[in-house]
């Protein structure tokens, strides 16, 4: 139970996709604007990578290993259509207002990743185990960008149910006259990524430099 | 129905044809590959990629 | 002059890097030496202008005569990472000297998220075979552009000042913004 979880911790900490790997930086950059988006977009990048790790894990001795990349990306666009379908059919706002990126999960790296270096490779619940952990760093990752730029470039938090757009659960509005609505434009997502990552890597580096004072001593 | 189904088929079929024909196919001589262009890529699905840098 | 218009528009004032976030994982990761970048964005002009074609017209006269439109996704996809191992098997034959410069990059291009977007787009448009083919040449010229500056920006990065926290993907990001800001000031041209 113990490995389990730690696979899971693995994909929202030690190998979290966006800030960590780098991977799926397409998607997560366009719909970071509100929060309700990237809850979205973190649900069905979750329910695609659970259903493409353990359809993979679960045939993983039939594919022959000279065709497996091809065979992967036909599972998994099947698997991202049915999400499309999904989306459409149980959140239509959602659905129009994430409009493309639907379908670009399919090109997500993240997803084809996982599948070759994972999935591939273990059992039907680890896999399962790997897929969870990764989307919720996944969405996670997502949350907090959407965050920063939603709180600093419109002054305020919102949150609508994705399954009833007419449902606000929270609409906290803080300041208005001193909003930053850069944040909001492409360039605004570039800037706040890169000052996340910054800050990620100024506290590994002080980490590393904590450790070689320690083996000195 | 039988269309979606039948076109299925054919476009995978096709797929992965031209796949293991490219797969099977050595590259010309003098092309090998250099990897220092790529070792930032995390890109998985690159063909490219060496199997002992996962 | 309408297709004039439509090709400034795709190329730099909604440049499809800049604004829809298209390509950006090769623009990490490959854009580190000009001449890389060059032959990168030559690969995906070819690449692109025949998918738009191919999907276009797989599209308009095989998908909806025989009503199946919901393969769309499944059909460009395989379409497309077809097209790439062909082209790369056609380069691998024919010449080696191309192959050397460019073909190298071909098969990152199966997940580039640049071509598969502009078969979406082009269907979602509604545009005719010659808006197609426009479009999907001035995306991926839009992309040799960002892709090229990008390229010689990250080159003199590397022996500017940076703080050590910001080096590597934090200052290339933050270029990227500054980069997308620029381009903002175009958005009144069309």
């Amino acid at each position: 139970m113990k490995d389990k979880l730690n696979i899971i911790k693995n994909g929202i900490i030690k190998e979290n996709p966006i800030f960590i790997m780098l991977l799926g930086l397409c998607s997560a950059l366009a719909i970071s604007t509100s929060l309700t988006n990237a809850v979205g977009m973190g649900m069905a990048v979750t329910f695609v990578l659970i259903m493409s790790n353990v359809i993979i894990s679960t045939i993983r001795h039939l594919i022959p290993d000279e065709i497996r990349i091809p065979v992967f990306i036909v599972i998994i666009a099947t698997a991202v259509k049915c999400v499309q379908f999904l989306m459409n059919a149980y959140t239509p706002a959602l659905y129009t207002s994430l409009g493309v990126f639907i379908p670009l999960i399919v090109v997500n790296c993240i997803i084809l990743g996982r599948a070759e270096s994972f999935a591939s490779k273990n059992s039907v619940i680890d896999s399962l185990c790997d897929a969870i952990g990764m989307g919720l760093g996944y969405t996670l990752a997502l949350l907090i960008i959407s965050a920063i730029r939603e709180l600093i470039g419109t002054g305020g938090l919102s949150f609508v149910n994705p399954f009833n757009a007419t449902q606000t659960i929270f609409r906290f509005s803080f300041f208005k006259s001193c909003a930053i609505s850069l944040l909001t434009q492409p360039s605004g997502a570039f800037i706040t990524l890169g000052c996340i990552l910054a800050y990620l890597q100024h506290r590994r580096l002080k980490k590393v430099i904590e450790i070689q004072k320690g083996e000195r001593k | 129905m039988i269309y979606a189904v039948i076109w299925f088929v054919l476009i995978c079929a096709i797929y992965f044809t031209l796949y293991i024909l490219n797969h099977r196919t050595p590259a010309p001589e003098g092309c090998e590959f250099e990897s220092p262009a790529c070792a930032g890529c995390h890109n998985i699905a690159c063909t490219h990629r060496k199997d002992d840098e996962s | 002059m309408k297709l004039f218009e439509l090709f400034i528009s795709l190329a730099f004032v909604n440049n499809v890097v800049l604004s829809k976030f298209y390509a950006i994982c090769p623009l990490m990761g490959v854009s580190k030496k000009p001449k890389n970048a060059l032959n990168m964005g030559l690969a995906v002009i070819f690449v692109i202008v025949i998918a738009s074609i191919v999907t276009w017209l797989l599209y308009y006269y095989v998908l909806v005569p025989l009503d199946i439109i919901y393969m769309d996704l499944i059909t460009f996809i395989l379409v497309i990472a077809s097209l790439v191992q062909f082209l790369e098997m056609l380069l691998k034959k024919t010449s080696p000297e191309v192959y050397k410069a460019m073909g190298v990059y071909l098969p990152l291009i199966t997940t580039n998220c640049a071509v598969l977007g502009v078969a979406l787009d082009n269907i979602t448009a509604g545009y005719n075979l010659i808006e197609a083919i426009v479009a999907g040449f001035a995306v991926s010229f839009g992309f040799l552009a960002v892709i090229y500056i990008f390229a010689l920006i990250r080159e003199r990065l590397d022996y500017s000042d940076v703080p050590e926290a910001f080096r590597g993907a934090p200052i290339a990001l933050i270029s990227a913004g500054i980069m997308a800001c620029a381009i903002c000031g175009l958005a009144g041209l069309i």
